[in-house]
């Protein structure tokens, strides 16, 4: 079962992969060695996103009465 | 007939009375008249439209507060109450219990008041952000009915948790029961919920009086969790959506306002995940650009060698071409081999009767040996 990423997750891996592509954008001199790193990192982190964002059914409940008093 | 031996003391006959009267539980409807506003609670008369009778009611300060509606004379108002006898004055007044005011007109004179008070106090000024990535959602709406359905049906499938308040949205346990939603999802639910989510269908001005109303607007403004309305409504925006985080006119639309806060990973991954091969492609080129720097250098010297290497094999060309034997044959000189093909350079080493071979610039011929002359 594909475990469930919370809201700050999915922000922090958004970000990290954003510091990623910037990185990326930002080179002059290429550094090979963290270059592969760094899209290795990147890649995992679009594959985390992209199964959060796959169909996965929301979870309904009713609040049982004497829960909610 | 009339009891003789029970003499009553004016109390006592009032209590009796008033035990008598407080069974007699009643809902009148009536236009309010001669409203007179104190701190031991407010004082007027209803009356009918047309007609003559007049009834004395008394309303208690707590109870105004909860009606979440300011009142003035002329509106038509639903009161439910017991009618008493007030023992100091012996005044007879029907004591509210509940009141609602009905009638579009009422209703719409007590909704400008409210909400011209709430907007001055600032209630209508705070929106907050509902965040990203909404994930548990509390709803606050009826069980049954189309408007939950509408609001799931148009909901992502993005295993969102959904723990829905089942309340009254209409009718006087509405506002009571819509502030037990809202103190549960803030202060009692285990775990914190993203978003508080208000939904109802639409309806008149009297259908959506439960979200005109003071208490609950105060209740929506103090919530800590932000608080996304979607009323459906005609005219009059509900003051609840107008003092809420944010507001729609629909359930379905509250739904899509949850699912719009996923549209940083829907519409962002995809533009992050090409630029990040735009950006490794852009590396791999930057490497081979930078080996081919490095091989230019060498392939010179190796061209260099090459042409070197040319050279002495043309020179060595020319030598060999210039100590070729076919060309000394080619000026009438020939060549003797014996018998065992060896170049013959000197006649002791032959005899009498042997057989050579002598190769001439074109062809060559075989012959025996007749005599040795010597040298």
């Amino acid at each position: 079962m594909t475990e469930k990423k919370s809201k700050s997750d999915i922000a922090s891996d958004l970000n990290d992969l954003q510091k990623i592509v910037e990185w990326f954008e930002s080179r002059e001199d290429v550094d090979v060695e963290e270059g592969l790193k760094k899209v290795k990192e990147g890649s995992l982190i679009v594959k985390r996103l992209r199964a959060r964002i796959k169909d996965v059914e929301n979870d309904f409940e009713i609040l049982k009465k004497d829960l909610k008093n | 007939m009339i009891n003789q031996e029970k003499i009553w003391t004016v109390s006592g006959f009032l209590d009796h009375l008033n035990d008598f009267l407080s069974e007699e539980k009643a809902i009148i409807l009536g236009e309010v008249n001669g409203l007179k506003k104190h701190p031991t609670g407010l004082y007027f008369t209803l009356k009918d439209k047309d007609g003559e009778g007049i009834l004395q009611c008394y309303l208690s300060p707590w109870k105004f507060k909860m009606m979440g509606m300011d009142l003035e004379d002329g509106f038509l108002i639903r009161a439910e109450g017991v009618p008493a006898i007030y023992k100091p004055r012996g005044s007879f007044s029907f004591v509210v219990e509940k009141a609602e005011i009905v009638g579009e007109g009422s209703l719409k004179k007590a909704y400008d008041i409210l909400k011209d008070k709430l907007e001055k106090e600032g209630l209508f000024g705070r929106k907050r952000d509902l965040g990203r990535f909404i994930s548990r959602v509390g709803v606050i709406t009826s069980k049954s009915g189309a408007v939950i359905d509408d609001f799931r049906k148009n909901l992502k499938k993005l295993g969102i948790k959904i723990y829905l308040y089942d309340s009254r949205v209409e009718g006087a346990e509405a506002v009571p029961n819509i502030v037990s939603g809202l103190d549960y999802f803030n202060d009692k639910i285990p775990g914190k919920i993203d978003v508080i989510v208000l939904i109802r269908g639409g309806g008149s001005l009297e259908d959506l009086q439960a979200f005109n109303n003071e208490i609950l607007s105060r209740k929506i403004f103090a919530s800590k969790i932000p608080v996304l309305c979607g009323i459906g409504h005609d005219r009059d925006v509900p003051i609840a959506s107008l003092t809420c985080d944010q507001s729609v006119s629909t359930p379905s639309m509250a739904a899509q306002t949850i699912n719009a806060s996923w549209d940083d990973l829907f519409f962002g991954l995809p533009l992050l995940s090409r630029r990040l091969s735009s950006g490794f492609e852009a590396l791999i080129s930057g490497i081979s650009n930078k080996v081919d720097g490095f091989l230019a250098p060498l392939m010179n010297i190796i061209r260099s060698e090459i042409e070197s290497l040319n050279e002495k094999t043309e020179h060595f060309s020319k030598v060999l071409s210039a100590s070729d034997p076919m060309k000394n044959l080619k000026l009438g000189y020939s060549v003797v081999f014996d018998s065992k093909n060896r170049v013959v350079k000197d006649v002791k080493f032959l005899k009498k009767g042997d057989k050579i071979k002598t190769k001439l610039h074109k062809g060559s011929i075989q012959s025996e040996i007749s005599g040795i002359l010597g040298e």
